[in-house]
């Protein structure tokens, strides 16, 4: 404790055991806490320390009546009036002061230290403060984060969820377009999307949806290049923006999905983000569709062809039993009971044969067989098909009865003619026997036999007639016909001696006066002929010209033509340019023949390419 | 009058010359296109019934090497296989065309009487 004491009043204090510190001059800023003096003195000290020496304690020494209270009447403090002779009331008001001033000095401290550790704390809590905040801030990124990725992931189980469920349907393509578009639109601006299917040819199938409308179009066009806008923009007549392109993998053909973004406002590696994850499995779904649907449209496809052959088709097993017909067949049974109402295969059954055959299903049936051999899960199968060929059978049959009938009747005409001969020397020298100037010269028995032996030859003559006039009978009923229809039925019967050659055919509606039947088995004749005329695969042409009032109808082949030695006998019978054995000769002869009964003819010639064959009809 | 008949067939031969003779004519026979075409450059005939089928030359070429003015009947089956018709046609010495089988023939006679 410091005292700041007047001088004059030292002795008072003895300081003993010493408490506090004795200071006489009052140096310019002295922190004392008791001032000691007499009224001048303490007023001097005040004004001389102002206010920073108002918190000591002022002992004022006073005798009685000598105290100018004037000098204290302003004091802003209280002090203590002490007697200079109380020398004991001084120092036990200085006992108390000190007291006073040590138990403030430890309060002093005390508060000093409270606020040390309230500052400490604060700093402490700012600390704490700001390490939590950063810890939320953290907590808070990290469940954003969190977010993301769940939503990432809703995203992509919603793709999958998509995927499965539409990878089935119609117009899966067009949904996948349209919902590839809308997770993209979400995260970034971009004008269309696509997706680039390489057909069997050079081209590619691109699909596009520009989310409002989708279209479709086969252009050539390489995804793969870098300059595949360029080709986009020539193929779209437009300026195509930049092209991002992704091949789909595993993809059973070329195929890509693309993207076109205009402004770059879509990054690639946005869009790379995307796909990683559904790339694969788009490619995947998108590829099975893919060939589902094509599947579908060849199955659709097969089962066209096959139904609408008009044989029958079979699939066999090795046992017979019918696994797939062009008809209505209950599966299951054998294809010789189904076909030929038989209870065991037939003997010329092509698989038995081990080649192509043709029989007799039933009778008035026949076929040819075509058949091959193909494993299924390891299992044989046959794919047999049955060309009916009754037709064609009849028809060749006809004309090989009518060559027949034809020669038959020659013969037999030939035959009339030679009998008549002699039948009429018979009948004419009978009738001169009978002339009444030799008659009477014969006995009557011989002259009524003479008249028997006329009377038969009267018969014969009768006979042979009749027979001459049932030959000439057969003329054919004449109708206006359509050449070309005619033509048609007759080249479905030649088709397996057409299947080497090519055949064209340049003829009009035109309407001819013919017997159809008759005209089709001079044109089966004729263009089997012109066929068979031709050693090596070649070209028969059939066209029509008008001239001079007719209707000409040429058949053309490019086979060696007629050897000119035979060409004026071509028409005679038994004039052939077969070998022997392939025919009797009377083909051209008898078309001939059949057209001169249509009133219409037939002329033959050979140009520098072949022979040509023409059927002449009056112009209707 | 004196006729010859070209026939290869025998009985055909003997009935016309029976038939002319029946009527007061002569008729000679031939049984080929040789043997009718010597007989022509020998005798003199009023006419001549020319068949068409014969061997050793037929009617045709028999018509072709007679160089005579003769009348000509052709008697024939006329089969409609005959594609020289038109050249008989067009020979002036061809009178008339009687077809075979005949009906009778004295008729036959009378028919080429009844031409010259
Ligand atoms: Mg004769």
């Amino acid at each position: 404790m410091q005292i700041l004491i007047q001088q004059e009043f030292e002795y008072l204090l003895t300081n003993n055991p010493p408490i506090y510190t004795l200071i006489t001059e009052a140096p310019d800023n002295l922190l004392a806490e008791v001032v000691i003096g007499d009224d001048q003195y303490l007023q001097n000290i005040r004004q001389k320390m102002g206010s920073s020496i108002d918190r000591a304690h002022y002992i004022l020494i006073a005798s009685g009546k000598e105290i100018n209270l004037a000098n204290l009447a302003n004091s802003p403090v209280p002090y203590q009036v002490v007697s200079p002779k109380a020398k004991a009331e001084l120092e036990q008001s200085l006992g108390e002061i000190s007291a006073q001033v040590n138990k403030k000095l430890q309060i002093d401290l005390i508060k000093t230290e409270i606020q040390r550790k309230r500052r400490e704390l604060e700093t402490l809590n700012e600390k704490l403060n700001l390490e939590s905040q950063i810890q939320l801030q953290s907590l808070v990124q990290s469940h954003s984060e969190e977010t993301q990725k769940n939503l990432k992931e809703k995203s992509l189980l919603h793709f999958l969820d998509f995927i499965q469920s539409e990878s089935t349907t119609e117009d899966f393509l067009s949904q996948l377009l349209k919902f590839v578009w809308k997770d993209l639109k979400k995260l970034g601006r971009f004008y269309q999307i696509g997706f680039s299917l390489k057909t069997s040819s050079e081209k590619s199938n691109i699909f596009t949806y520009d989310g409002l409308v989708e279209s479709r179009a086969l252009l050539s066009a390489d995804f793969r290049s870098p300059t595949v806008a360029l080709q986009l923009a020539g193929a779209w007549g437009r300026p195509v923006g930049k092209i991002m392109t992704w091949a789909l993998p595993d993809f059973s053909r070329d195929a890509s999905v693309f993207i076109e973004v205009v402004d770059q406002q879509l990054s690639a590696g946005v869009i790379e983000n995307y796909f990683k994850d559904r790339l694969s499995v788009l490619s995947l779904y998108l590829d099975r569709w893919m060939i589902e649907k094509e599947y579908e449209v060849i199955v659709e496809r097969w089962n066209r062809t096959f139904k609408s052959f008009s044989g029958y088709m079979h699939v066999i097993d090795e046992n017979f039993n019918l696994f797939q017909s062009n008809y209505d067949a209950p599966g299951g049974e054998p294809c010789y009971k189904q076909l030929a109402e038989r209870s065991t295969p037939c003997p010329q059954c092509p698989i038995l044969q081990n080649k192509n055959t043709e029989f007799f299903l039933k009778e008035g049936q026949k076929v040819k067989t075509y058949y091959s051999e193909f494993k299924y899960k390891s299992k044989k199968f046959y794919f047999v098909i049955y060309e009916d060929i009754t037709q064609l059978h009849l028809l060749q049959g006809q004309m090989i009865h009518s060559e027949k009938m034809s020669a038959l009747g020659r013969l037999g005409n030939h035959l009339a003619h030679e009998l008549n001969n002699p039948l009429t020397g018979i009948k004419s020298y009978v009738q001169s026997l009978l002339e009444p100037t030799y008659s009477l010269q014969l006995a009557p028995s011989l002259q009524s036999d003479l008249g028997e032996i006329l009377k038969a030859t009267v018969r014969c003559q009768r006979i042979i007639k009749n027979f001459i006039e049932f030959s000439h009978q057969s003329e054919a009923k004449l109708e206006d016909v359509i050449f070309s229809e005619v033509l048609q039925n007759t080249l479905t019967l030649l088709k397996t001696v057409l299947r080497s050659h090519r055949l064209f055919i340049d003829i009009k509606e035109t309407r001819v006066r013919a017997n159809a039947h008759d005209l089709q088995q001079v044109l089966f004749n004729l263009i089997k002929n012109s066929c068979q005329a031709m050693t090596q695969p070649g070209s028969v042409t059939i066209f029509e010209e008008e001239k001079n009032g007719k209707i000409y109808f040429h058949v053309k082949d490019s086979g060696a033509g007629f050897d000119e030695s035979i060409l004026k006998n071509i028409f005679q019978p038994f004039m052939t340019t077969k070998k022997q054995g392939e025919g009797t000769g009377l083909g051209l002869y008898l078309s001939k023949k059949m057209m001169k009964a249509m009133n219409a003819d037939l002329e033959v010639s050979n140009t520098p390419m072949g022979a040509k064959i023409s059927l002449v009809f009056d112009k209707l | 009058m004196n006729f010859l008949v070209a026939d290869d067939e025998l009985l055909i031969r003997k009935s016309l010359v029976r038939a002319f003779q029946s009527r007061g004519h002569q008729c000679d026979e031939a049984q080929n296109g040789i043997e009718a075409l010597k007989k022509i450059s020998t005798n003199t005939y009023h006419a001549i019934l020319l068949d068409v089928i014969m061997p050793d030359k037929n009617g045709y070429e028999v018509l072709l090497e007679m160089k005579k003015n003769i009348p000509v009947f052709i008697i024939s089956a006329f089969t409609g296989d005959d594609t020289n018709i038109s050249y008989i046609q067009n020979d002036p010495r061809v009178k008339d065309y009687i077809a075979k089988p005949f009906e009778h023939i004295l008729e036959v006679v009378d028919q080429v009487l009844g031409k010259l």
